[in-house]
């Protein structure tokens, strides 16, 4: 009898069992294997604080989706916040999702075996959608548009269980339509699945059948008969209508790791931590990528270490040979910008933050926006860089950030480091059509014959092209510079 | 017990007595830290409410007009009821309201130092048009053409990224300011001109092999049978001085005229000289004439600050759709020693308005851009004081009925364009601009597009987003 009692209670703590291990996984996997894709989706925009913002989310479908998915998303800035923030998320929808089953199957027999199945379905459910997860684009706001529309199916549900007639059930479904999608968008899709799965499973000759069968066909029309208005009013093709806010990409693990590794570079370097950058490079096992030998320069460009370590490159990549346009690719931009901003090119640092910006989703990129306002803040247009500043102010993270870099409040080491970096900027007004590296390295070092990581990006690009004239004419003209490396090039005949 | 009742009621007495209000407020010389700045302007009496933040730590804010309260709203935001706004202009038509605004801070209530709105019977246009887009005109990304009423705060987007493929698109014009007749462009694949013809779209090809390019700038002429266009080959080009930023310029340019009903183009080797470069053609209120922009074509990228057009125009016949051959200078660069482009004539011919830089033929990456307004009856120049600010001040646009100016301005932050308003009277005296409403009053904080290329129309548009995605893949109307 008391082994009994254990028995049952084994087993009802086993569910929450597994699933509070799939949760610990589930964090863990994140936490572990793809930490920098959170910053990076948190720097992939910009909510702000404000009335007026939030009311721009009515502007398209799955508002309260993409308000609360971005809302959250901003917390992904924190460590552990963002695997935190998505491993809760897929245990409510998996949640909400057993439940769901466990409602259509309401009333078979076998239903502890049913129990199980609603039970490995959604453990099924939230697996699939930690797996979407993993690509960058993939946005919080789809799984909770997820969350959303089947908890209003549930509550639908719990309604008709408990009112049990047509004249309930046909206009709540009425309802429940538009007002998902309105709420959540291709959540929608949820709905009419589980109604599906609740009409196939109930009694055949169940008079109930047949008045769920026609508030059923008549909800399944409505997308039909309002796609054209919805598309028109939503400025949305046909395909968008349908998914938004999803976009589903099954992105292929390996390519994901490594692009994980390309956040890890990219943000350590955006954090201040040069000497980290450093280190995972020079202890890096792994097949290297261009953006990973891209932030070493950069990190030893900071630490006026990169004329010694050039040579240990295989391949560096200094990005003097990158150009920026319309197909350039988004990284590539936001690289771009890390090295003008570096090197002290303003104009082009500002117009890679900008397109940068308008490439991200939505136009809108909080990293860049505060490379936008720290460029004008160099440059010294304050009335360009409170735009951004007043933007930041408004954001629950980077309020303080914009407080520190207000002219009239800002602290004593911003002001230090505006004025370290106005040193550098272009003091003479030349017109250049394109973004040539060299023509703008040699127009910084005619304004500022100081500017030593100017210098040493333009002779170690020259000695990267393998262009010894040139390497002999430029440090001949912005010389001299006592590094080991450009005494054996000039020894070079 | 009833003494402490006493004490309590002398104790709220008390209390009530110490809390100000507005009433109370202490007066200052210091003007309402508005934003935006809607002290002292002029606005027509259709114009939707003049929403506004005060850039201050308040909690609370109070309008006054002529004494009476108006608006009293927490935090630092008013935003004014939309029919209590109406019954209160249309009452003044013709009058000068005052404006106080008393806001509480942490001192309690402060009352600003007052100012004026002018409410003019003279109506403007209800409905504008312009592009959205970010300040970096050398590529795109999400462009959407808007139209709002600018009696309320309805905005639609008749042309949109997500149903054209993200495709470029610009310039919206009307024929005279008609919703009825328009065009604008859409780039790229299977893209063209987009003629509305009271609602009917059609696509034009407004491209010769021989031309240098399709059409770039136009204008309609008073019959809607011609359309004056520019051909550009346009060159991005960026300053490495951090203030000036970008630079566009045309190594080529030429002027045409296409003819609507025959599908034929006029061309005329005074308006597509391979030495010269024309540009910014738009016809004159009366059909008679062509005002255009001409420079000498540049040799070198070294000498483009030397690049300055002269605004000339020539005879335009639109019975025999004949351009004539004596070419008028109106203004002369050399002498002026400025550039101009985009000319516009007011709809009653009395006014010409363009756009002076020191270079160039992009104006609003050019800070020290400003509107100058010449009187066509008496030659008279005004430099437009009153309207020009700091920064760029370009892109204008005339009402119908001749009495109001839109056009694009930088002066908040040198980067963003927003679409100011200015009353011109039958004098030519300007009032001071006045900033598109929104109704939200952190609106231009939180975005990050400019307003591009704004343009009046006397009423809503007869076509909708999926009429130019319909359009997009029809075939376009050759040009011969």
């Amino acid at each position: 009898m008391k082994s009994t009692g254990k028995t049952q209670r084994v087993k009802k703590l086993l569910k929450p069992l597994l699933i509070l291990l799939w949760g610990v996984a589930c964090f863990l996997f994140f936490q572990t294997q793809f930490p920098y894709h959170f910053f990076y989706e948190e720097q992939n925009q910009l909510f702000l604080m404000d009335w007026g913002y939030v009311s721009t989310y009515f502007d398209k479908p799955a508002w309260l989706a993409c308000l609360v998915g971005d809302f959250l998303t901003q917390f992904y800035y924190y460590l552990y916040a963002g695997a935190a923030i998505l491993t809760v998320s897929l245990l409510i929808l998996g949640d909400l999702i057993r439940r769901c089953f466990e409602r259509c199957f309401e009333g078979h027999r076998r239903m502890t075996l049913l129990g199980w199945i609603a039970f490995a379905l959604a453990i099924a459910a939230m697996t699939l959608e930690a797996r979407l997860s993993i690509y960058e684009g993939y946005k919080l706001g789809c799984i909770i548009a997820l969350i959303g529309s089947t908890a209003l199916w549930y509550a639908h549900s719990t309604l008709n269980e408990w009112a049990h007639r047509w004249w309930v059930h046909t206009p709540t479904l009425l309802v429940l339509v538009p007002l998902t999608y309105w709420l959540f968008g291709f959540g929608l899709v949820v709905v009419f699945m589980f109604e599906i799965l609740r009409i196939a499973l109930l009694p055949r000759k169940s008079r109930w059948c047949y008045t769920a069968l026609i508030p059923f066909c008549l909800a399944a029309m409505l997308p039909n008969i309002f796609m054209h208005k919805v598309s028109e009013h939503y400025c949305l093709g046909k395909r968008e209508v349908m998914l938004y806010p999803s976009v589903i990409n099954w992105v292929d693990y390996d390519q994901a790791v490594i692009l994980e590794r390309n956040f890890a570079y990219d943000n350590e370097y955006y954090f201040g931590h040069y000497e980290k950058v450093i280190q995972m490079y020079e202890s890096n096992t792994e097949p290297e990528t261009e953006e990973m030998c891209f932030f070493y320069c950069l990190s030893l460009a900071q630490l006026d270490q990169l004329p010694d370590k050039l040579m240990t490159m295989k391949n560096p990549v200094l990005g003097t040979f990158y150009k920026i346009g319309p197909d350039t690719p988004l990284y590539t931009t936001k690289m771009i910008n890390e090295l003008y901003y570096l090197l002290g090119d303003m104009t082009y640092a500002e117009r890679a933050a900008l397109l940068a910006n308008t490439f991200s989703p939505h136009g809108r990129n909080v990293r860049m926006v505060k490379r936008l306002a720290e460029t004008n803040l160099v440059k010294g247009d304050d009335a360009a860089a409170m735009k951004y500043l007043r933007l930041l102010s408004k954001t629950w993270v980077y309020r303080q950030w914009a407080a520190n870099h207000t002219p009239g409040t800002m602290t004593d080491a911003v002001r230090q480091e505006v004025a370290r970096k106005r040193q550098f900027i272009n003091k003479t007004d030349h017109i250049r059509v394109g973004d040539d590296c060299y023509t703008i390295l040699t127009q910084l070092l005619d304004s500022n014959p100081a500017n030593t990581v100017a210098l040493d990006y333009l002779l170690c690009s020259d000695i990267v092209a393998r262009q010894k004239e040139v390497f002999h004419r430029d440090y001949e003209k912005y010389g001299p510079r006592q590094k080991a490396l450009y005494q054996q090039a000039l020894s070079l005949e | 017990m009833t003494k402490h009742l006493l004490y309590i009621l002398a104790l709220i007495l008390t209390l009530a007595a110490c809390t100000s209000s507005p009433h109370d407020a202490r007066q200052t010389d210091e003007a309402a830290p508005m934003y935006p700045d809607y002290a002292d302007v002029t606005i027509p009496v259709n114009i939707a409410p003049l929403n506004f933040l005060l850039r201050d730590n308040v909690s609370r804010v109070c309008v006054y007009i002529n004494n009476v309260e108006f608006a009293n709203q927490r935090g630092n935001e008013v935003v004014f009821d939309l029919e209590a706004w109406r019954t209160l202009l249309a009452a003044n038509q013709g009058k000068t309201l005052e404006v106080q605004i008393v806001a509480e801070d942490a001192d309690g209530w402060k009352a600003y130092k007052p100012f004026r709105w002018t409410v003019t019977a003279d109506r403007v246009d209800p409905y504008l048009t312009y592009r959205l887009i970010e300040p970096d005109y050398e590529v795109y990304n999400n462009l959407v053409l808007q139209e709002r009423c600018v009696e309320n705060f309805k905005v639609r987007n008749f042309a949109d990224y997500g149903m054209v493929g993200n495709q470029c698109m610009n310039c919206h014009t009307y024929a005279h300011q008609e919703a009825g007749m328009s065009m604008f462009y859409l780039r790229g694949q299977d893209g063209g001109a987009i003629l509305n013809d009271k609602g009917k779209l059609t696509k034009l090809n407004l491209k010769r092999d021989d031309m240098v390019s399709g059409s770039v700038y136009f204008g309609f002429s008073p019959s809607d049978r011609y359309v004056v266009f520019s051909t550009n080959v346009i060159i991005p080009a960026f300053h490495s001085l951090g203030s000036k930023r970008m630079e566009v310029f045309d190594t080529k340019s030429d002027v045409y005229v296409a003819d609507l009903t025959h599908h034929v183009f006029i061309d005329s080797p005074l308006l597509a000289d391979s030495t010269r470069l024309e540009t910014f053609p738009t016809f004159s209120p009366d059909g008679k004439y062509i005002y255009y922009c001409t420079a000498h074509r540049l040799d070198s990228l070294g000498g483009l600050t030397s690049l300055k057009y002269s605004l000339c125009r020539i005879p335009f016949d639109e019975e025999t759709g004949k351009i004539g051959t004596d070419v008028d200078t109106i203004y002369n660069a050399r002498t002026a020693g400025k550039s101009v482009c985009h000319p516009r004539i007011s709809p009653d011919g009395q006014f010409l308005v363009y756009t002076v830089a020191d270079y160039g033929t992009f104006p609003i990456w050019h800070r020290e851009s400003d509107l100058q307004m010449m009187n066509l009856s008496t030659g008279e120049v005004s430099d437009m004081p009153k309207v020009n600010s700091a920064m760029s001040d370009t892109y204008h646009s005339w009402s119908s009925n001749s009495r109001w100016l839109a056009f694009a301005s930088k002066r908040d932050d040198g980067l963003y364009g927003k679409v100011y308003y200015t009353h011109i009277d039958k004098k030519g005296v300007c009032s001071k601009p006045f900033v598109l409403p929104q109704a939200h009053p952190s609106f231009y904080d939180n975005s990050l597009k400019s307003f591009n290329a704004p343009e009046q129309g006397n009423g809503r548009l007869p076509f909708s987003v999926t009429d130019v995605q319909k359009v997009l893949s029809a075939s376009a109307i050759e040009f011969r």
